[in-house]
């Protein structure tokens, strides 16, 4: 009988050993996961943020000398945008630059300083199916050759992944 | 063993060709990479989709795909662990593309000139960023040439540039490694003859005519004409795509101006339209109209009128 209530206890603390044992292995897998989430998140803002350089630093579409700095000029990115969506070269090109993603510049509204600028959606090919979407904003000067006036602009880049499970 | 030196090799590739990938996004650069002793071997060639580049290490499997678009100068052989990289951006006149130099410090640059030439090669060198790479600026015309009395300092390969003076020969160089330029103008433009050796035989290629110092910059670089021209083939339809968004741009830009801007619009236009669009076969008359074109831009900003570029 005394041997019987030994073993009952031993499998007990067996028991409690081994749950314990998988509350731990869950809690470090949950960390683990949320760790790889927020890394994965990180480099895809990161991602991002190098397409827009990649675009900013795109010699066809710099404003003129006279400007300078990290500027670009508003009818030569129109004027290009133009061209990838006509010429299949073209797009080829840029398709191998910028991947599947849509990158926008939007002006923004200063009323006091002139015509409005339309919004430029300088490259447009998103993945179809199941994706994923990252999206970044980043503010760069825009030049308007026409009335001579700088602007602040911002580039909405969104970059499709395919989806992870 | 073989398959961990595999992968390794195939993760190298892959960093380094990436690295040269992003490069263009940041003119101006010089970079070092300190990376595992490795030989480098950097080609440029055509395949059925046109003309591309890839590097590959010790002697294993290469990718032609990620460097396609990307001008990348260099020896043909680069070994070592380090690679030099700098980048420059080409504009004729207006910006075309970003050029990728990449070298390392077992190669030696070797500059021959004239004393009186001496002071403006050293300004270049400075402002091009090639100072950054291990150089020798050598005088051709005191007395003996200090040319004749250059010694081989241990480097894997030696690249001779001759400044507006006449390619010399040196017996103590020649291993087919080494090879030569001959430079004939200023540092704007001229003209370039490639040298596959520093002998007496060495073949000598077709002269060419460079028009900037990014350009003079490539060809410091570059293995051999044929390397140089297949990289700056790649730029021809950078250079058609840059003028292509000049011409629509301009319609834009020039309505409502004056008289005396729209005769200098139409003369912009007429020139646009009508650029080579080799970049390695550029003619006198070609310099001429980019010229004709950079003056027009200065008139443009004289007149407060909107520039082509």
């Amino acid at each position: 009988m005394k041997g019987q209530i030994e073993f009952g206890e031993t499998i007990m603390v067996v028991i409690v050993i081994v749950f314990l044992l998988v509350i731990g292995l869950v809690f470090y897998y949950n960390v683990s996961a949320s760790q790889i989430r927020q890394e994965i998140s990180h480099r895809e803002d990161i991602d991002g943020i190098v397409l827009g350089k990649r675009v900013l630093a795109l010699p066809e579409i710099e404003c003129s000398v006279t400007e300078g700095g990290s500027c670009i000029d508003y009818y030569k990115t129109s004027a290009l945008s133009g061209l990838i969506q006509s010429d299949d070269a073209i797009e080829s090109y840029y398709g191998s630059l910028f991947g599947y993603s849509t990158i926008k510049i939007a002006p923004l509204d200063e009323d006091e300083l002139g015509e409005e600028l339309e919004e430029i959606t300088l490259y447009d090919d998103p993945l179809m199916g199941e994706v994923s979407i990252s999206q970044q904003f980043l503010f760069t000067t825009i030049y308007d050759a026409k009335q001579k006036l700088t602007r602040i602009a911002y580039m909405n880049i969104t970059r499709y992944t395919v989806a992870r499970e | 063993m073989n398959s961990d030196d595999d992968a390794q090799r195939r993760k190298l590739t892959f960093d380094v060709e990436t690295a040269i990938a992003a490069s263009p996004s940041n003119p101006g650069v010089f970079s070092i990479f300190s990376v595992r002793p490795s030989r480098f071997e950097i080609a440029c060639t055509e395949d059925v989709l046109g003309v591309t580049s890839y590097v590959r290490v010790n002697n294993g499997q290469y990718d032609d795909s990620t460097l396609r678009y990307v001008p990348v100068f260099s020896p043909r052989v680069i070994e070592g662990d380090e690679l030099f990289m700098s980048t420059r951006k080409w504009s004729a006149p207006f910006a075309i593309t970003t050029l990728v130099m990449l070298s390392n410090n077992r190669t030696r640059y070797v500059y021959v000139t004239p004393e009186r030439q001496r002071s403006g090669l050293s300004e270049f060198i400075e402002d091009e960023n090639l100072k950054s790479f291990g150089h020798d600026i050598l005088i051709s015309d005191q007395g003996s040439s200090q040319w004749d009395d250059y010694e081989d300092l241990g480097f894997d390969q030696y690249r001779v540039i001759f400044f507006n003076t006449q390619f010399t020969p040196n017996p103590d160089f020649f291993e087919e490694t080494n090879t030569a330029l001959l430079v004939e103008g200023n540092t704007e433009r001229g003209t370039l003859t490639f040298y596959n050796g520093l002998g007496a035989g060495s073949a000598q290629s077709r002269q060419i005519k460079y028009y900037g110092e990014a350009m003079l910059s490539a060809a410091i670089f570059s293995q051999d004409l044929k390397h140089f021209d297949c990289n700056m083939a790649k730029i021809a339809d950078r250079w058609q795509t840059s003028i292509k968004i000049l011409q629509d741009r301009l319609p834009t830009i020039s309505s409502g101006a004056n008289a005396r801007c729209m005769g200098h619009y139409t003369q912009a236009q007429t020139i646009l339209n009508d650029i080579n669009l080799d970049p390695a076969m550029l003619s006198d008359a070609d310099m001429g109209k980019l010229d004709r074109l950079q003056t027009i831009n200065r008139l443009l900003l004289t007149n407060a009128c909107p520039q082509v570029y």
